[in-house]
Parts: structure tokens; sequence; C-alpha cells
């Protein structure tokens, strides 16, 4: 009983000063490293082709510190604190006024088709119209996850 | 009474393990709504396992009633994105794919750390 208290009263301490766990800091450092090393990943597999886009969302929130993608990279002329990481200007705001959720509303408006009707049909990560190549694998087919395998 | 601190450690371990296992699963559901709604019936979740691995797990009833079960992994590597999904051999992403896996990672991003991570907005 005492236990769940005391979680408890952590928990409300936690929300009101805004401080985080050491799993969740630990969490959101590694949710925002992963991102740049996939960008990384991408830039090196596929060139700068992935990213010449315009940015999806602002990024306010892009970490000021040092970037070892850029210094790997030696790009390090195109990140800026002024800039997004691809080297552009922010969007205004008024571009997307709900922050993201515009966007994602904007990509499903066009969606004609279910994302997932049966195993033949290519389907998955979509983002927009557009989704991963399928076929579906044969279930004689199993690679190291296993269906249903919980992975974390 | 050492007993009683080894003990102690590893009940300190299981719930350190469990908070960061319940991160996940609210990250995954996050994740899984970014491609648009879910449909009835469907399971999807999105997901950074690792600063290096991404899981992309969907589950659905196909048309015939017959449960169906996908997960997709990419693997970051220094020189690539490495794609395996059940059943099929390890390959690198190719361009049209990389491009939705960086939008969606960056969308993900954003999403957890402004809804889970409290990061301002």
């Amino acid at each position: 009983m005492l236990r769940y208290l005391r979680e408890g009263m952590r928990t409300l301490f936690e929300a009101s000063t805004g401080d985080l766990t050491p799993e969740a800091r630990d969490r959101s450092e590694i949710d925002q490293d992963a991102l740049f090393d996939v960008r990384h990943g991408l830039l090196v597999g596929l060139g700068n082709a992935v990213l010449a886009e315009e940015p999806l969302i602002p990024e306010p929130m892009v970490p000021q510190r040092p970037r070892p993608l850029a210094a790997e990279l030696g790009h390090s002329s195109i990140i800026s604190t002024e800039e997004d990481v691809l080297g552009r200007a922010p969007l205004p705001e008024n571009t997307l006024p709900n922050g993201h959720e515009a966007y994602l509303g904007a990509i499903t408006t066009d969606k004609q088709t279910p994302i997932v009707q049966d195993p033949q049909y290519d389907a998955g990560l979509d983002v927009g119209n557009v989704v991963v190549q399928g076929p579906w694998p044969t279930p004689a087919e199993q690679s190291f996850i296993q269906p249903g395998q919980k992975v974390a | 009474m050492f007993s009683f601190f080894s003990h102690k450690n590893q009940h300190d371990d299981e719930r350190s393990t469990r908070r960061y296992r319940e991160l996940i699963r609210r990250e995954a559901q996050i994740g899984g709504e970014l491609f648009g709604p879910i449909p009835t019936g469907v399971r999807r979740e999105f997901f950074c396992l690792d600063r290096k691995t991404w899981v992309w797990h969907e589950e659905w009833t196909d048309k015939s009633g017959k449960r169906r079960v996908v997960t997709t992994r990419y693997d970051v590597r220094p020189n690539g994105v490495l794609k395996a999904q059940d059943g099929q051999p390890y390959r690198y992403v190719e361009l049209e794919e990389g491009k939705r896996l960086y939008k969606a990672a960056r969308m993900y991003n954003y999403r957890v750390q402004t809804e889970l991570y409290g990061a301002e907005k």
C-alpha cells in the first residue's frame, strides 16, 4: 500500500514539475538520436534525394547541441540553429496553423482505399497515399522476428 | 540484510524495465496513428525500439477471416537502412520507401517528444 502511495506521490511530483523519470529521459534521447541516425543512414544509402523535400513540420525542438551526424558527414555548414536539419529556413508558423495535425489531415484526405485489405495488397508504411511494397511473405518463410513476437 | 538489498535492487530493476516498456508501448501507439485512421480490427504500431531499430507491426483480419500479422524491422546501419520483413531476406530500402520512413521518423519524433516527453512546441 505504501509503495503505491509513494509511486503516486512521485508521479504527481513529476507531473507538477515537468521532470522526467530516468527511463523517460533515456527514451527521449534515444528517439531524438534515432531520428538523426535514420537521416544519416538514408543520406549515405540513398543520397540527398531522400531528403530533398520541404520539411514536413517545423522543427522548433531540434536539439541545440553538437550534432555528431553533421560532423560525420562533413556537412556542418548545412546545420544551423537558424535553419532546419535540411539547411533550409523553417516554414512560417502560419503554414501549419495547428502544427502537425494539419499535415496529418492533409495526408489522409486523398486516401481512397483502406491501408490494409489482404496479404496481396501492397500495404504498409503509409505516409500519404504511397505504401511500402509487398507482397507479404508466406508463413513458411520466417525471419528472425516471428509474427506476434514481442520485440520490446 | 544482503538479501534484502539484493531483493530491492532486483525490484527496482524490474520496475525500471516495466516503465521503459510502457513508454515504448505508448510511443508505439502514437506511432501507429501517424499513417491515418486505423481501421476497425486493425492493430498498428510503429516505434523506435532503440536508436538503430524501427519496428512497424500490423495485425488485421483478411477477407477470409484469417488473422494476419506482419512485423517489419528497419535496421539503421552506417551505410544505409536495412529492411527485414517476416519471411523476407534483408534488403536495403529504396528511394521512395526511404523518403516515407524518414517522414514517419520525423513525425514520430515530433509527436512523441511533444506529447509524451513534454518538449516545448
